[in-house]
């Protein structure tokens, strides 16, 4: 945290001299013509407006001008909080053909992630997506050849790769990358994201299995939030809180934290461009509809790197990161005797872009993207297929296929239900 | 004599029983179907495997064993089929699948509750081979069945899928309908063409949409006037009818196929004509992939357009194709362009880690446009290079606030032992703010003593 103080921008300008504070507002003739200056604040639709969605009204130097969700109750909830004038739908299609709006800020569950990318990217408008990225493998390549293709930005809602203490590791990540890029603790690493290393994979959102038909509240379009979905007669336990324990719209804690906890680690790792060549299981059986709990997974990349997720607390004195030349523990503890004083020596992480406002007036790719949120996003779907059909699995980290496993690639692009498609 | 009579007697019964218990225990209903949810992989495949020795008549009994919703828990069993749609699925168990295929097959035309019916269709998605088929059509035309039955005939694809799915297409209405337009876009069929061109003539908003997009998708070269009109009907725009997605996704599809005139006609209308910049820049990647030997002067026009987001998607485009022979135009193009554009090239040149552009970018730390320096210090950042640490250095005397700050960033990221001893060096020489940023640099990588 200290070296993060010590390398911001503002913390250097206040240090120095306080007068050029000003000129942290980039001059328009900067930016080149056409572009948006700083002061020209950004508009935003926010699509889904449960606690998610509502926690993200307020991100600096933008203005919420519309929002959607569903759930009439969520969205007349989410109206109080903004000001007067500001538009509300029921249908997100009708939300991205707004003009007068720049990002669309997607916090809906993540069956409905890809979709919605998709279609804003047609839209022109930039696009902010909570974690997971997408529910499946195929939904995330899509996503990635739409953003490039109509030339918008994207960033993925997840921010440990840049700033923020990660969980209990107790440190940021950036001197962490700066540990890994320095090659002290010698190579291959194996990262071990467990409780004793300071993760909680919130085995609570498990599904459940019997569940009696319920009648539909009135203001739930049930129908729309299912969309993409395989219609299963309604049930409170399938929407909004613990919608996370059915694989129809995401794959339990694994869903849920996977990315917060694996993408830093793919960035530590220097793997935003790849995946692993397997992924290893040991979890009870699945049910096909209800996720339930996992004991362990096992990520192997092609050069031996290797990240295990501990389910079960097993791992009691694992260290987080493991090299053949030293170990990293929380709280950046290492058995590198000296290892603060050794690493002065080496250079920082290079800068990474991670002001969305910024990377949207500037057309300039955010730190973590469509293409490395795929990635990370990849780490958790192909471990909710492993889990899906009980059995560890290879992959083709080029053509993002599973090899020889058919029922695997079943599962990186399911058909959705219609009118939703990817197109 | 009677005593041996009697014995083989005895024996025949035994075998009569023993061969009519056999045979009930194939087609009636187990009891069990073993214990589930598996604790774990091994304990799953032991299980499974126990299900196939039931063989087809067994999965069946089981299959029917589900019961209908309130009368009660069928968590076993799903756990079990399941289970074993996916067991199938493994390389070296074809034979395996083709019996729970036909197994699933067989029973979903016998079992009366319709949730249980869609949860064996989900498995016949897994599993379902060309033969189940016959049994899913049946279900194209039901309101509640057509679309799990239609996602099951999505993933088997074969000829036959296609002609069940356009043989309901006649007779389904509503929903279905769109599910089945859909469909057949998504299987590209061909022989559904009159079909779905017939259904873009629709009232109804969302078939007509559904088929444009159908139609898009089989990318047949004579639906071009009809996509065209429809995009134009929407000024080449984004809006609710899709015309204009249906027309882009209609030349990616002509792009697919050869020959690419008629893709590199489709593109270039698209671009002509619409002046939205997400459709602009899509076009320009079509045109750039069809006309790969000339994507580096289409795309050195793109750059000199007046809408930032185009621009930006241009030079994203040419970051992504680029090549050292490539790099020697554009660093051309850069010397005759003006400030945006010069920053632009030396981003892009940064980006894609042209070697070959070391010196020009080099060359660009010293220009006088901030936005031209700024760029060249963040190719430096991005090339990492020890080596242009004295250039950096020497730009700085004459930065302002925001290159100062980038240097000082790009200087703490660059590997290499002599960065600090050239840092030390330069101090003396550099105005006070610049100086500060130095000795932060000094201080952060200075190994401690």
């Amino acid at each position: 945290m200290e070296q993060k103080k010590n390398h911001s921008r503002r913390a250097f300008i206040r240090n120095t001299v306080g007068a050029v504070a000003a000129f942290t507002i980039v001059p328009r003739h900067v930016l080149g013509r056409g572009y948006l200056a700083p002061s020209d604040q950004l508009t935003k639709a926010v699509i889904g407006t449960g606690e998610m969605g509502r926690n993200h009204f307020a991100y600096g130097g933008t203005r919420v001008v519309a929002i959607c969700d569903v759930d009439r109750g969520h969205l007349l909830q989410a109206k109080e909080l903004l000001e007067k004038g500001v538009k509300t739908f029921d249908d997100y299609r009708e939300v991205i053909q707004l003009p007068e709006v720049d990002i669309v800020h997607i916090a809906t569950p993540p069956h409905w992630h890809g979709i919605i990318s998709v279609d804003a990217a047609a839209a022109g408008k930039d696009i902010w997506c909570e974690k997971p990225m997408t529910r499946t493998i195929g939904e995330g390549k899509r996503v990635i050849e739409a953003v490039q293709q109509y030339g918008r930005i994207f960033r993925l809602n997840t921010w440990f790769r840049f700033e923020d203490n990660f969980y209990g590791l107790n440190t940021p990540v950036k001197p962490v990358k700066k540990l890994v890029n320095s090659g002290l603790l010698g190579w291959p690493l194996k990262v071990t994201v467990s409780q004793h290393t300071g993760f909680d994979w919130k085995f609570n959102w498990v599904g459940k299995t019997n569940l009696p038909v319920m009648p539909i509240p009135e203001d739930l379009n049930y129908d729309r939030w299912l969309g993409p979905a395989p219609y299963k007669p309604y049930h409170p336990h399938r929407v909004h809180q613990t919608f996370r324990g059915y694989w129809d719209y995401d794959g339990g804690g694994l869903g849920d934290m996977g990315q917060h906890y694996l993408d830093p680690v793919q960035y530590l790792l220097g793997k935003d461009h790849t995946s692993p060549v397997s992924v290893e299981i040991d979890a009870p059986q699945q049910h096909p509809d209800a996720v339930g709990t996992w004991r362990r997974i096992t990520y192997t990349y092609d050069d031996g790197c290797q990240i295990v997720l501990d389910g079960e607390g097993k791992d009691e004195g694992a260290a987080y990161i493991e090299g053949p030349l030293g170990k990293l523990y929380p709280g950046f503890r290492s058995d590198i005797p000296d290892l603060a004083k050794k690493l002065t020596a080496y250079p920082e992480p290079p800068v990474q872009i991670t002001d969305f406002n910024e990377a949207v007036r500037l057309r300039k790719q955010f730190a973590l993207n469509e293409e490395n949120g795929h990635r990370s996003c990849t780490l958790v779907n192909m471990a909710k297929i492993a889990l899906q059909l009980g059995r560890s699995l290879e992959f083709d980290p080029v053509k993002q296929t599973f090899i020889y496993d058919d029922g695997a690639n079943q599962l990186i692009d399911p058909p959705m239900r219609a009118p939703w498609n990817l197109y | 004599m009677e005593l041996i009579l009697n014995s083989m007697k005895k024996i025949l019964l035994i075998l009569l029983i023993c061969s009519g218990w056999f045979a009930q225990a194939q087609t009636l209903p187990a009891k069990m179907p073993g214990k589930f949810p598996a604790t774990d992989s091994s304990r799953l495949a032991a299980e499974m495997k126990k299900l196939t020795a039931a063989g087809e008549a067994g999965l069946i009994a089981r299959t029917l064993m589900l019961k209908p919703a309130k009368t009660g828990d069928n968590t076993a069993l799903q756990y079990a089929l399941g289970g074993y749609a996916y067991y199938v699925t493994q390389a070296a168990k074809e034979d395996t699948r083709k019996i729970a295929s036909r197994a699933f097959c067989k029973a979903l035309v016998r079992m009366p509750d319709v949730e249980n019916k869609a949860f064996i269709i989900s498995l016949l998605e897994i599993c379902g081979d060309n033969k189940a088929v016959p049994v899913l059509k049946q279900y194209l035309t039901n309101k509640r069945l057509c679309d799990p039955a239609t996602r099951a005939l999505l993933q088997i694809k074969s000829p036959d899928a296609k002609v069940a799915i356009l043989a309901a297409l006649k007779k389904a209405t509503g929903n279905s309908r769109i599910t089945l337009i859909a469909a057949l876009g998504q299987l590209r069929y061909l022989g559904a063409l009159d079909d779905l061109t017939t259904y873009t003539a629709s009232e109804d908003p969302l078939t007509r949409k559904t088929a444009l997009l159908a139609l898009a998708n089989v990318g047949n070269g004579n639906s071009e006037p009809l996509l065209a009109a429809a995009a134009a009907k929407s000024q080449y725009k984004s809006d609710s009818t899709y015309a204009t997605a249906a027309y882009l996704l209609y030349t990616w599809r002509l792009a697919e196929n050869w020959p690419i005139g008629p893709a590199v006609k489709a593109a270039e209308k698209l671009l002509k004509n619409s002046h939205e910049t997400a459709f602009r820049a899509a076009a320009l990647k079509v045109l750039t992939e069809t006309r790969s030997n000339d994507a580096t002067m289409i795309l050195m026009r793109a750059v000199d357009d007046t809408q930032p987001a185009y621009r930006a998607a241009a030079f994203k485009l040419a970051e992504r194709m680029m090549t050292s022979g490539k790099a020697e135009l554009w660093m051309i193009k850069a010397e005759r362009s003006e400030a945006p554009v010069k920053a632009g090239v030396i981003t892009m040149l940064g980006n894609s880690k042209q070697t070959v552009a070391s010196k020009f970018i080099m060359k660009a730390l010293s220009d006088k446009n901030p936005e031209v320096k700024l760029a060249a210090i963040q190719a430096v950042g991005v090339f990492g290079s020890s080596g242009m640490v004295p250039a950096l250095l020497n730009s700085m005397k004459t930065a302002d606030t925001l290159s100062v700050i980038a240097i000082r960033d790009v200087l703490l990221a660059i590997r290499g032992q002599d960065v600090l001893a050239s840092v030390s060096a330069s101090m003396a020489f550099q105005p006070p703010f610049a100086q500060a940023a130095l000795r932060e640099v000094l201080a952060i990588r200075r190994p401690a003593q």
